[in-house]
């Protein structure tokens, strides 16, 4: 075990306790949420377009239709009562990095404007699909008949049997959606109040060593007098840091109070029911706490498309369309099947990126856009800050061994890149606090550009448009070029006269 | 929609489209202000890449299809539906960062602002010289190239999208079939 992993639990486990905490968190959340209107007595019994899920996918496939279609029924439901709102804004909100009147995604005209009739709240959760019908069920009875039908529902956390009595406990919550993230953060505040009222300090430990499970623990850290987050394996955000990178977060994440204990998880949160303030390590101590967040991980909610009959593989399975095997039900966004671009690999890709992407492409082939575009396989863009920490990651990051992968790694202070290469093409990278003009590096991958024809030096630098040669450079660049200009920006017909004239 | 573009057979790497943008995104519009005073608030959103012998000026595409509107988590990045100019608003940017790893001309920055709330940083981008929220204006940059390298112009026009074929009746196709 490393010396800072060695620190951090020893840290938990209050070997190296110092003296009571000082931050002063504010009392009450005072919010004014975005809240959708209450939906309206009567629903339709029947929409053209009938969307399931308010987020990316949902938002950005409304859009799409509504591009190719002015005239259809678009009928949106979810189980949240909010207007869309950026799912990632959560840890945003309780950091202050934003606030409930910048929460939603989209102004408050925006279904109004696109004629989209809103059916938000608990009772209008969809409960069950009839694909044959055409027609979906929702909690509280009603029916409504579709043309075509979009499963856009995310996903929802899962948590591992191997932790036990999770469930049913006030003070330990998942941290997905914004009713989460509201109790978290009202529950660390007052957990904090009273652990100062008992002259103590307050602790936070978030079970998971993920995207989520880090979010959860900045934006509770800066409440909270201690955050801790536990991870069963070696590293944090395993699947999309290597082992360095990893590294250099934790580092860089402890002075700013967030610990990770690496190789430790929780084995079981002690008692029954109710609150919970002592866990059991799977190392074997025992430590206590005020608030847990459980964020081991996401399953897609596949319940809906599954109990319908849909073809299900580690995700909905989908065509090039977004179509399901259900005739007119499409599905986007982190629920679908992805096939991996570089290895094949199939599983879902729980990403607002992707999930705008699919539920753009859903929505014109949905409205049968001429020319639609169509979705092909794909990879994980990542890219998360923390505090003040920039961290971006691509394509393959842990290269399997034997299979002509290269790496090449750029250390700095408190810095670092790192770049898998196969045959001279540039296939992943992790960056942290490295992001100048990192797109350029997404451009080098996504157009299999051989970087042994660039500048040599230029995974050592911030990547420039010039590192391209002159004929790739141009049509990066000249979008949309008027063909009446050459590339000095004569006019074409001029150049033609006078070559003319000369002759 | 018009667009900026760099001719690099022109550029001259004398940066004052860098110096002019600066100063059209500063609150005195005053050039020595703007780099002396307001270095903190100020910034350009259009860069020259290289030296003396190959450089050219990069700023923003205005995408049809923007990578950065696409990856925003808060909707602060937005394409205008009738002009076509992408922008940002800052008061809902929570400098996350997406939009930097996802343009692939690097031509969006995230600065932090004097008393941002924990050091976040916000995305600046051209913004055509606009009001920022996805108005035109006169690009400054274009107005200050003094070798004609930056021009500002009407784009390509967009093929209309070919008409939905109904189909054709029996006599139509018997019509064809005898034409041809």
């Amino acid at each position: 075990m490393s010396q800072i992993q060695q620190n951090a639990l020893a840290q938990l486990l209050g070997l190296s306790a110092d003296e009571a905490g000082a931050k002063e968190p504010e009392t009450t959340l005072n919010l004014n949420l975005p809240l959708a209107p209450e939906p309206a007595e009567t629903l339709p019994q029947f929409a053209d377009y009938a969307i399931v899920g308010n987020s990316a996918a949902g938002i950005a496939a409304a859009e799409a239709i509504r591009k190719q279609d002015t005239e259809g029924t678009i009928l949106m439901l979810s189980k949240e009562p909010y207007l869309a709102y950026g799912k990632p804004l959560i840890s945003y909100l309780i950091e202050g990095k934003t606030d409930d009147a910048h929460l939603a995604y989209r102004d408050a005209s925006f279904y109004e404007r696109a004629n989209i009739t809103c059916a938000f709240g608990p009772e209008c959760e969809v409960v069950a699909l009839d694909a044959d019908q055409h027609v979906l069920a929702l909690a509280n009875g009603v029916r409504v008949q579709y043309g075509k039908c979009l499963l856009a529902v995310g996903s929802t956390p899962f948590v591992p049997r191997s932790i036990k009595n999770w469930r049913n406990r006030e003070n330990i919550h998942t941290f997905e959606c914004l009713d989460d993230a509201l109790a978290a953060w009202q529950d660390t505040v007052a957990a904090t109040e009273r652990a100062h009222a008992e002259g103590r300090k307050s602790r936070v430990i978030v079970v998971g060593g993920g995207l989520t499970g880090l979010k959860a623990a900045e934006a509770l850290s800066h409440i909270a007098d201690e955050a801790f987050v536990l991870t069963h394996g070696p590293r944090i955000m395993s699947k999309i840091l290597d082992a360095q990178g990893s590294e250099q977060l934790i580092e860089l994440l402890a002075e700013r109070g967030v610990t990770v204990v690496t190789n430790t998880s929780v084995d079981e949160f002690l008692g029954e029911e109710g609150p919970c303030h002592e866990a059991k390590l799977t190392e074997g101590s025992t430590i206590n706490f005020d608030v847990a967040i459980a964020a081991v991980g996401v399953r897609p909610a596949m319940g809906l498309a599954e109990q319908a009959g849909a073809e299900i593989g580690k995700g909905v399975v989908v065509d090039e369309t977004l179509a399901t095997t259900l005739a007119d039900v499409y599905a986007a966004g982190d629920m679908t099947q992805v096939v991996n671009a570089f290895d094949g690999s199939k599983r879902p890709l729980a990403l607002w990126t992707n999930a705008v992407r699919q539920g753009a492409i859903a929505g014109a082939q949905m409205a049968e856009t001429p020319n639609a575009p169509v979705y092909g396989p794909d990879y994980a863009e990542n890219i998360v800050d923390f505090f003040d920490i920039s961290v971006m990651t691509c394509g393959v990051v842990n290269p399997p061994e034997g299979e002509g992968f290269q790496t090449i790694a750029y250390q700095g202070k408190d810095s670092y890149a790192m770049f898998v290469t196969k045959d001279d093409v540039l296939m992943g990278y992790v960056l942290v606090n490295h992001p100048e003009r990192a797109g350029i590096y997404n451009a080098l991958i996504a157009h299999h550009v051989n970087i042994s024809e660039l500048d040599p030096d230029m995974l050592g630098r911030a990547p420039r448009n010039l590192d391209f040669d002159a004929e790739t450079r141009w049509n990066r660049l000249h979008e949309s070029y008027p063909t009446a200009l050459d590339r000095k920006g004569f006019a074409r017909e001029v150049a033609a006269l006078d070559a003319r004239e000369e002759a | 929609m018009k667009r900026i573009y760099c001719l690099e057979d022109w550029c001259v790497n004398c940066r004052r489209c860098e110096v002019a943008c600066k100063t059209a995104h500063s609150v005195s519009h005053d050039t020595v202000k703007a780099y002396l005073l307001e270095g903190q608030t100020a910034f350009s959103r259009i860069h020259v890449e290289g030296g003396a012998e190959l450089s050219i000026s990069v700023n923003c595409r205005h995408c049809d299809n923007p990578r950065c509107v696409e990856g925003c988590i808060s909707g602060a990045m937005q394409k205008d539906p009738e002009t076509g100019v992408v922008f940002c608003d800052q008061s809902r940017c929570v400098g996350c960062g997406t939009c930097v790893a996802m343009c692939p001309y690097g031509c969006v920055e995230l600065h932090v602002l004097p008393g941002a709330p924990g050091k976040k940083g916000v995305a600046f981008k051209c913004d055509m010289c606009g009001d920022g929220k996805g108005s035109f204006g006169d690009p400054a940059c274009v107005a200050a190239c003094p070798s004609g390298a930056l021009i500002y112009v009407d784009e390509e026009p967009k093929p209309e999208p070919e008409p939905l074929e109904e189909e054709a009746t029996e006599e139509e196709t018997a019509e064809k079939e005898v034409l041809a």
